[in-house]
């Protein structure tokens, strides 16, 4: 059973997600070559903790860190260690809030520094991507209506979308009904309707679609070692259209 | 953080066990506990051991999942 939350319940949600924008912004300011990913995640536990809120992952089925730090081939789940980031490189960062018994999840992808051509082409697909899905997201609408979408805009980049892993309805648990693929299962899925709560979050290859996990039991890095981009929203289906609750005016992704 | 994709595979069942769980023998030879769907058991559809059936596997376990379709 998909929760249709009440109002109540969506501003509170709304919180949560404002603690973990805020956090990605913050991080943002700080991504620069020699900076370790175990540093950035510090920041972030520092942000969530200070606005009254607990970092969603640490913990979960036994994650070790408050945030997903995902550097170039990394797809997601990258745990935060001693790497240091490179110029060039891109880097994807995933946090999650637990406020007030709800959860707040988004993520996005930056270049540290200047990026190369292709880099960049990847994480504006993968924006656009995520951006389309988002406004797939409305009553009326069954749930592969957003994964063509963000399917879609991917493929047309010449892009591959990662199946292994998916987007989730997102509340009192981090991770709820429905999950939501990044491309056409041939599944129609729920009709969408007021008072869903899904986080959309594509994860785009530059080359191949596969997905390997490392020996930590983790680490999803793809199977070329091209790099891969991450965004996500959590967003409500509110008057039939979708709300991005992780929205911040100090940065803006997912909404093109 | 994302959730992994469920992973739907076949099987054949080997065993049936008590409360309509399942020993099920995927294709890869991998042997896994699955439970019969509710939709099935709310209208009375029998799963016997030696049909052929596809399991949908939990991303939290992957040793247990639910049998949601059965072949004829």
């Amino acid at each position: 059973m998909i929760a249709l939350r009440e109002e109540s319940e969506i501003a509170t949600l709304r919180e949560a997600n404002r603690i973990v924008s805020d956090t990605l912004v913050t991080l943002v300011e700080q991504v620069r070559p020699g900076i370790t990913t175990r540093e950035l995640d510090a920041i972030a536990e520092d942000c969530i903790r200070g606005a009254g809120a607990a970092p969603s992952f640490l913990g979960y089925r036994g994650y070790p860190n408050s945030t997903c730090i995902s550097v170039e081939d990394v797809i997601v789940h990258g745990i935060p260690g001693d790497r240091e980031l490179r110029e060039g490189q891109i880097v994807s960062i995933d946090v999650g809030a637990y406020y007030l018994g709800y959860h707040g999840d988004a993520a996005l992808t930056v270049g540290c520094g200047p990026v190369d051509e292709l880099r960049r082409r990847l994480m504006d697909a993968t924006d656009r991507a995520l951006s389309a899905g988002l406004q797939a997201a409305r009553a009326g609408n069954y749930l592969v209506d957003v994964s063509r979408a963000v399917q879609r805009v991917c493929e047309q980049a010449g892009f591959s979308v990662v199946r292994d892993f998916v987007g989730h309805g997102i509340g009192r648990k981090m991770h709820e009904e429905p999950q939501v693929p990044n491309f056409d299962t041939g599944v129609r899925g729920p009709l969408l309707r007021d008072g869903m709560v899904l986080a959309i979050e594509p994860m785009v290859n530059a080359g191949k679609p596969g997905v390997k996990v490392l020996r930590d039991g983790w680490t999803a890095v793809t199977i070329d070692g091209k790099p891969s981009a991450h965004f996500e929203h959590s967003i409500v289906v509110r008057d039939g259209a979708p709300e991005i609750l992780s929205a911040t005016p100090r940065l803006i992704w997912g909404q093109r | 953080m994302t959730d992994e994709a469920e992973i739907a595979v076949d099987g054949t069942v080997t065993e049936a066990l008590a409360n309509g769980v399942f020993r099920v023998e995927l294709t890869g030879r991998q042997v896994v506990l699955a439970h019969i769907s509710g939709k099935d058991s709310i209208r009375f559809v029998r799963v016997l051991p030696g049909d052929r059936v596809k399991v949908v596997l939990s991303p939290y376990d992957h040793g247990r999942g639910r049998i949601v379709e059965r072949y004829r």
